[in-house]
């Protein structure tokens, strides 16, 4: 929560609306943040493995524990790093989204990209198995998170296409295309869990409860390159962004190829959405509130805001996960109860604040 | 040199612009003149690239359909008539979207955007949330910001565009005049500018060439005196209109003349 | 000091005595207890509930989300886990941790019963208890297959899972609830297709259920009998119609454990009062 503190401010005058020197502090305030809360996350956990052992054990060439190497290496360090880049993807997402349909209110979550990856996950999971089994041995483990993100691109593009005409996208067509579209994912999926036998119930019973306990390296594996190239790509759709927000027309003025950074940002989001998706289920006001809290804070420069949001979104999601894990422990919470817990009240406290600003 | 030539354009199905064609020099302020619903703006329009249309248009010698949007927004820079967007910007941080290319690389960039607001009279105003100005503010900030674009009007020998759709619509007569004076001199930097106008009189005292135009064509193109006499405008606008000679300068000024007096 | 003590403690104990034993599934928590192993329990699921006296163990959540680290933090030495148990990355992180996690058969059965008590009693090394307790089950199954035997008409039971919104989820083929229907000398008037299922006001009606059982249960998947009566197709039923209507404790219907003999009888006495009578 580094971001809040800035929260009242509006822009600084001395600097006569230059807000990129506060915009960069922010950033380096942000990396120090999730910096502490990743030690915090390696070193906090149910079994009571304490990282500074581990940590004098290796620097010490003493050997460790089979417990300690387990707990590190094979549950906190894979769930850590998955806490991150699901983080960074959601946050991410949301903050190209919100560009790209010009709106602080479109969030793959909101507006049924997430209910489309879901699709696409439960299909891989429920009819993966028909596929032919050279392409299935080809796909494997990347399998579930490929098809997440083809249904969130889908989804993506579907809802791009409805509510955008001539440049400039409907907000309320696009709500209402979200709802719409979610809901048709929604029962799509209803109907693959009603022919789904009682292996694959047990299948979409753990990926649906939008958690990071089932983190893995080789799930990591399987979606990291997704995740990953989709948060490196975002930063070149900085410029574009940033024109869109003048309309598509100022934007090809300034020398943006609108079309094709249109068509990667669509991309990008469906990529992160999807892969994150697949990965841990349903997380969600992760992609919605992040971004805003960065709007207020640094202003609307995407330039800042797509690498803030990578780094408060991992911060913010490896912190939820700690709470998620720690307090029913030895059970968990799942991952998106904590999320909403806290992000549904932020939001709403935003919006509140901020109705000016907010408008539609 | 500007030439757009042979220009068919629709909107909706309706020929808007028939086989219209300008041409514009470095140096010199073109003006597009013409009732509502001539084809004025269209015809910027299609020349900036913004509507579908057949004919060619050719900025310094070069097909602008060739050319790739960096490359166009390095030549020219267009102001749209209405301005939006989407999220609380500050006037400064809209300003600074003009820096591009190689003006973005100058040792002095960072002062840029502060000094294209001073020359538009919006000096302290980078500050502000853009949202919050009022109309004729925004638009000046607008300015501001795609001046800064084309901020040298001649790069290694090459002239700038600057393309404005109405820049005076929403001013008063003091920012009206500030704004004409500061296209005129980029053009008389070596730059040149287009720009669709409303106001006759501000075109009079401002235009070295004027593109008149009606029902989708140009009625007459050339210098103020050649274009703006009685009989064109009277045809142009539907009404009687009359063109008279400033004592001193050697420029006119247009007044309506009343039916019954008429 | 204590931990290191604990796992000199723990080298030197042979493998044989396993006393740190996590429990997942309430099935098998209640064969634990019934071979009288209870004291070496650490830990059980979310599904554990019987006896009482499992709920005072630290709870790791339910069976098919466990927490690799909430499961390592009891220190266990042995989980015994019913088939459904996971995820597999949390079962991986067990082997790798040197945790046996055994899984063992959730088939609903009363063989599958047999072999559940053999394998937990072998696994915590109780093969005497384990073969008494088999020994007093099978005694107590057959008792029952000689009450069942003495029904001429089989009655058609429908065994409703849920209720929610009006919308019946009923058992149809191999299921748990349909084992126990059999079990109790009825049939399931549902054997057209296997699994649970939402089902169709037409098909309830055709079906025509002689009795229902349900799960006594709270919330909005409940049925009372009044709304029993007013739902358009139950209401129609001949169970309704006789207010034929059984409610049982749901782990104890479909547990498929230790007190499965009983909880047939039970169901038998509810479906077949008169006969229950003249049987003893």
């Amino acid at each position: 929560m580094v971001a809040l503190s800035f929260l009242s401010r509006g822009p600084d005058a001395a600097v006569a609306g230059d807000r990129a020197p506060r915009a960069r502090a922010t950033l380096a305030a942000l990396s120090v943040f999730v910096a502490g809360v990743s030690l915090l996350s390696l070193g906090v956990g149910a079994a009571g493995v304490s990282l500074s052992d581990v940590a004098w054990k290796l620097a010490s060439g003493e050997a460790l524990s089979l417990r300690e190497r387990v707990v590190i290496f094979d549950i906190r360090l894979p769930r850590l790093l998955t806490g991150l880049l699901v983080g960074a993807s959601l946050a991410v997402s949301g903050a190209v989204m919100q560009g790209l349909f010009r709106n602080p209110l479109a969030d793959p979550g909101i507006v049924g990209v997430g209910a489309g990856a879901g699709l696409g996950a439960v299909l891989a999971i429920v009819l993966g198995g028909m596929l032919p089994a050279a392409l299935l041995g080809v796909a494997g483990m990347h399998l579930v998170p490929l098809a997440a993100f083809l249904g969130g691109w889908v989804t993506t593009l579907v809802l791009y296409r409805v509510s955008t005409r001539r440049g400039r996208t409907s907000v309320a067509t696009m709500l209402l295309a979200g709802i719409a579209l979610g809901a048709l994912a929604g029962a799509l999926t209803g109907i693959l869990v009603y022919i789904a036998d009682d292996q694959q119930l047990r299948d979409l019973t753990f990926w649906g409860l939008g958690s990071l306990a089932g983190a893995s390296w080789a799930k990591l594996a399987a979606a990291a390159p997704i995740m990953g190239l989709a948060l490196v790509g975002a930063p070149v759709l900085a410029r574009a962004l940033n024109g869109l927000a003048l309309g598509e027309g100022a934007a090809a003025h300034m020398g943006i190829p609108v079309q094709r950074m249109k068509n990667m940002a669509i991309l990008t989001v469906a990529a992160a959405t999807g892969a994150a998706v697949a990965v841990s289920g349903g997380i969600g006001f992760i992609g919605i509130v992040v971004p805003h809290l960065l709007r207020l804070a640094i202003g609307p420069d995407h330039r800042f805001v797509l690498p803030a949001a990578a780094l408060l979104g991992a911060g913010l999601l490896l912190l939820a996960d700690m709470i998620a894990r720690l307090v029913i422990a030895p059970a968990e919470l799942p991952i998106g109860i904590v999320t909403a817990v806290l992000g549904g009240p932020v939001f709403l406290w935003i919006l509140l604040r901020r109705r000016g600003i907010v408008d539609m | 040199m500007l030439e757009a030539l042979n220009i068919d354009a629709a909107l909706g199905g309706k020929p808007v612009l028939q086989n219209a064609s300008l041409r514009a020099q470095a140096g010199q302020l073109t003006v597009i003149v013409g009732p509502n619903g001539s084809g004025k703006t269209t015809l910027l329009r299609a020349i900036t690239g913004d509507l579908a249309h057949s004919g060619t248009v050719r900025l310094n010698a070069q097909d602008t359909r060739k050319l790739p949007a960096w490359a166009l927004a390095e030549l020219r820079a267009v102001l749209p008539q209405a301005s939006q967007l989407a999220f609380p910007f500050t006037v400064h941080e809209v300003v600074r979207f003009g820096l591009v290319g190689a003006t973005a690389l100058r040792a002095d960039a960072a002062q840029l955007p502060g000094r294209a607001l001073e020359r538009v009279g919006l000096a302290g105003y980078g500050g502000r949330y853009f949202q919050e100005l009022s109309g004729g503010e925004q638009a000046r900030a607008q300015l501001a910001r795609v001046l800064l674009q084309v901020w040298q009007p001649v790069v290694d020998g090459v002239p700038r565009w600057l393309f404005l759709d109405e820049p005076v619509a929403a001013l008063d007569i003091g920012h009206q005049l500030q704004v004409m004076a500061l296209a005129r001199e980029f053009a008389r930097a070596g730059g040149g500018v287009v720009a669709v106008m409303h106001d006759l009189n501000l075109t009079a005292m401002f235009a070295d060439q004027i593109t008149l135009m009606l029902d989708g064509q140009v009625l007459a193109q050339g210098s103020v005196h050649d274009v703006l006499t009685d009989a064109h405008l009277s045809r142009a606008y539907g009404c009687a209109l009359r063109v008279s000679a400033l004592p001193r300068a050697q420029q006119v000024f247009i007044l309506p003349q009343a039916t019954e007096i008429a | 000091m204590i931990r290191a003590a604990l796992a000199t403690l723990m080298l030197i104990t042979p493998a044989a005595a396993q006393d740190r034993v996590v429990v997942i599934g309430g099935g098998l928590a209640e064969i634990v207890y019934a071979l009288g192993q209870d004291h070496r329990l650490v830990g059980r699921d979310t599904t554990a509930s019987f006896p009482p006296a499992v709920n005072d163990l630290p709870d790791v959540g339910y069976m098919r989300a466990l927490s690799p680290e909430g499961l390592l933090q009891l220190d266990p030495d042995l989980i015994l886990a019913s088939e459904g148990a996971g995820p597999l990355e949390t079962i991986q992180i067990m082997q790798a941790a040197d945790v046996p996690f055994v899984q063992i058969t959730e088939a609903p059965s009363v063989d599958a019963v047999m072999e559940r008590v053999e394998m937990v009693a072998q696994h915590l090394h109780a093969q005497d208890a384990g073969a008494a307790l088999v020994a007093d089950l099978r005694a107590a199954f057959a008792t029952l297959a000689h009450q069942t035997a003495q029904v001429t008409v089989p009655q058609r039971a429908m065994f409703v899972l849920s209720a929610q919104g009006g919308r019946i989820n009923a058992a149809g083929r191999d299921t748990g609830a349909s084992a126990m229907i059999e079990l109790a000398g009825a049939v399931n008037a549902f054997d057209d297709f296997a699994g649970y299922r939402l089902l169709t006001d037409e098909s309830i009606a055709a079906a025509a259920p002689d009795v229902i059982v349900m799960m006594d249960r709270d919330g909005d998947h409940a049925l009372s009998d009044a709304e029993i009566a007013s739902h358009p197709a139950l209401g129609l039923t001949p169970a309704a119609q006789n207010g034929q209507i059984i409610r049982m404790n749901g782990i104890y219907l479909l547990g498929f454990g230790p007190r499965t003999a009983q909880a047939a009888h039970d169901l038998h006495k509810a479906i077949y009062p008169s006969l229950a009578h003249q049987g003893g």
